[in-house]
């Protein structure tokens, strides 16, 4: 590190803040100040003032709690009733509270509220359904107090085409605005599947709750976020005083040079089943990169990478020009199109020396001039190409680990199961639940790892773009370092034994990454608000 | 080819034995999911001089979804655009499977008797309704009797064929 001087930069910063004593290459031994780095930065994450929610709670809470709160005076209203009424003002009882009082009967109209009795299932003989036409002997029938009649594949197809829009479902027949309660839809989705009696489930299992706290988050996109994981069907909530102006990614121009990034911008949040993401813009955890340097890479890979990896794989650069050629005839005599410079294809070298004899069949150590030569633009596909392929490499990697998480998840699942009849395995559960922690702190160094190479990608060349680099390059081998430790207890004969032998270096290496990991974070953030580094596009 | 369910058949067979006044729709006959439709512009309206052609489309999960219809003929209306393409409720969120193809096909004539400039698709059109309906009728009546057959030469010809 050198050449950081202040003298070199002109700068009068002291780069020595971003130096991280990690010479003596040993590991973290007091845990204090280590745990201390994770626990601030989780701290962080919940002072930030983001609530998580797990589906079911946020369909007890928001939808199905507020109607047991809620309270009309001098109203009959059923619980059932009331839940379509709320359903009807967009969960909202202040709304609900007005249109009751300024009409009540005009507003539980449009709600569309039943007249008992309700009809509801009934089995018809010599049914006609007015829908899909078909006449049965005997028919399962559906209908509302209207007494509009459907046969109930009919009315499923109907419910579940409607579903999806999250608002209360009707009768059929246009003008009829009876609402179909929401037991009832359930009851529909599951009679329609041959269960014959199906019990009253619980209403935070009800589809069309959920379908409506979809439509409820995309209303409230402000505060609301579903976690982008996969499967994952957790929301969370930012808190009103924290949450972000809607953030205009296309106002943001990271390649400024006036560009400081901004804490406002990048949003980290976290699910209750520990899934991270950024609340800006719903990409993973993408730190150190911005939400604006993420969509511009985002939009680089969609655009280019296809192109340039078949052009990397079918083409060479022109030695002359650096115009990609495609080779596609059997000589390997070439002429570049552009500049109508000869070579060979398969050593680059001018075509005057092949005349009569190829000469190119021995190995010739290239001169370190030829590869000055090569033009620009070969130069800034050969550059992204290699950030690229980094990028590609960690994300491929990260699904490797997993398989090896889930196979040493397997291999103690079956020891713990066997240690119930074996009295030889002595090894407690308290020894190697450790493993997952490690593991989570292994994949989040990587997911950073592999968006310090967009990062680096864009980054313009200073000293400070060195720093980052060896912040990388330290983060680079203790993530490494760790993912060997895994594959290790994975191939290893008695992996159980491997487990608490290694149990110290597993903690201590994942430690170490998740320490670095957030030190290069903020050096990186620190780096840009002091305006240090900045970005270029134009590579 | 799925077999045709049974609601399309009898919908065609309703819309041949009881067709609907100044409303025609047969089936394609190499695909009875498509069918070739004519409107006769409505009395009192700028467009009665005319007979317009449209095309009507029952997609895979008709009667749950709405069938799509487009107007072949150019027509001078704020709510038509220049494709063809209708904006109107009930091809849209308000569709519901008790709706059929003639109850949707009369809802698009009663659209051409009652344009509503204030819920426009061709937003230059609404424009010109707005701010002088006369002139716009004016040019919605020319653009019928340029691009619309005519209802005259539309009866005749039938009469001709049945002679």
């Amino acid at each position: 590190m050198s050449d950081t001087e202040g003298s070199n930069t002109g700068s009068e910063f002291d780069v020595s803040d971003f130096e991280y004593d990690d010479s003596d290459g040993e590991y973290y031994q007091g845990d204090n100040e280590n745990f201390e780095a994770i626990q601030s930065y989780s701290k962080s994450l919940k002072e930030s003032g983001c609530k998580q929610w797990r589906l079911a709670e946020f369909i007890q809470e928001n939808f199905v709690d507020r109607v047991d709160k809620l309270h009309i005076p001098s109203s009959k209203a059923s619980k059932e009733e009331l839940l379509i009424l709320l359903h009807h003002c967009n969960w909202d009882e202040e709304r609900l509270i007005n249109l009751y009082y300024d009409g009540a009967d005009e507003l539980k109209e449009n709600a569309g509220l039943l007249r008992s009795p309700i009809p509801g299932f009934q089995v018809r003989d010599d049914f006609e359904c007015s829908i899909c036409c078909n006449l049965e002997p005997s028919t399962k029938v559906f209908s509302l107090s209207c007494h509009h009649e459907f046969c109930l594949s009919c009315y499923y197809n109907y419910v579940k085409e409607e579903l999806p829009k999250g608002k209360l479902i009707r009768c059929m027949i246009p003008d009829c605005n009876l609402s179909i309660p929401h037991a009832l839809v359930h009851q529909i989705c599951k009679l329609n599947n041959n269960s014959e009696s199906v019990a009253m489930d619980n209403l935070v299992d009800n589809e069309l709750l959920y379908y409506s706290a979809n439509l409820y988050v995309i209303r409230h996109h402000d505060t609301f976020r579903w976690c982008p994981a996969i499967d994952c069907q957790n929301l969370v909530q930012m808190d009103l005083t924290a949450r972000l102006a809607e953030l205009d990614l296309d106002a943001i121009d990271p390649f400024d040079k006036n560009y400081r990034g901004s804490d406002s911008e990048v949003k980290i949040v976290t699910c209750s089943d520990g899934h991270e993401f950024c609340f800006s813009c719903k990409f993973e955890n993408h730190l150190p990169c911005s939400c604006s340097i993420v969509r511009a890479w985002d939009r680089k890979v969609t655009d280019d990478s296809e192109t340039y990896s078949w052009l990397e794989v079918n083409t060479k650069g022109c030695p002359e020009c650096g115009t990609n050629i495609e080779k596609n005839g059997g000589c390997n005599h070439m002429k570049c199109f552009k500049c109508a410079y000869e070579f060979c294809w398969i050593c680059l070298g001018t075509w005057e020396e092949h005349k009569g004899f190829y000469n190119c069949n021995r190995y010739v150590a290239p001169l370190p001039q030829e590869e000055k030569e090569m033009k620009k633009k070969r130069r800034y596909l050969d550059r992204y190409m290699h950030f690229y392929s980094r990028f590609m490499e960690h994300q491929s990697s990260m699904a490797w680990d997993l398989k090896t998480l889930k196979s040493i998840k397997k291999t103690t699942e079956e020891y713990m199961h066997e240690k119930a009849t074996d009295s030889t395995k002595t090894i407690s559960y308290n020894e190697i639940d450790y493993l997952q922690e490690s593991f989570k702190l292994l994949v989040r160094g990587r997911k950073t790892l592999k968006w310090t190479y967009v990062f680096a990608y864009y980054l313009t060349k200073s000293n400070f773009r060195s720093i980052f680099e060896q912040n990388q390059d330290f983060l680079n081998a203790l993530v490494e370092q760790l993912s060997e430790l895994f594959e290790k207890i994975q191939t290893s004969q008695d992996n159980m034994k491997l487990v608490v032998q290694l149990r110290t270096d597993l903690v201590n290496v994942s430690k170490s990454v998740t320490n670095r990991r957030l030190k290069l974070i903020e050096a990186a953030r620190e780096f840009l608000q002091r305006g240090l580094i900045t970005f270029d596009e134009g590579f | 080819m799925a077999a045709l369910p049974k609601r399309i058949i009898k919908e065609t067979e309703r819309l041949v034995s009881d067709p609907v006044p100044g409303i025609t729709a047969v089936p394609s006959d190499d695909n009875l999911r498509y069918f070739h439709v004519t409107i006769d512009g409505p009395d009192s309206s700028p467009y009665s001089s005319g007979v317009f052609d449209l095309e009507l489309y029952l997609p895979d999960d008709y009667p749950m979804c709405a069938p799509k219809v487009r107007f072949l003929t150019k027509i001078y209306h704020p709510n038509i655009d220049k494709l063809g393409r209708i904006c109107l409720d009930v091809l849209k969120d308000n569709w519901s499977p008790a709706l059929q193809i003639r109850t949707i096909l009369l809802s698009i004539q009663a659209l051409l008797g009652a344009p509503n400039p204030d819920d426009p698709l061709a937003n230059d059109v609404a424009e010109d309704w707005k701010q002088d309906e006369k002139r716009a009728v004016q040019v919605a009546k020319e653009w019928t009797e340029k691009y619309a057959k005519s209802k005259e030469i539309a009866t005749t010809s039938t009469t001709e064929e049945s002679v």
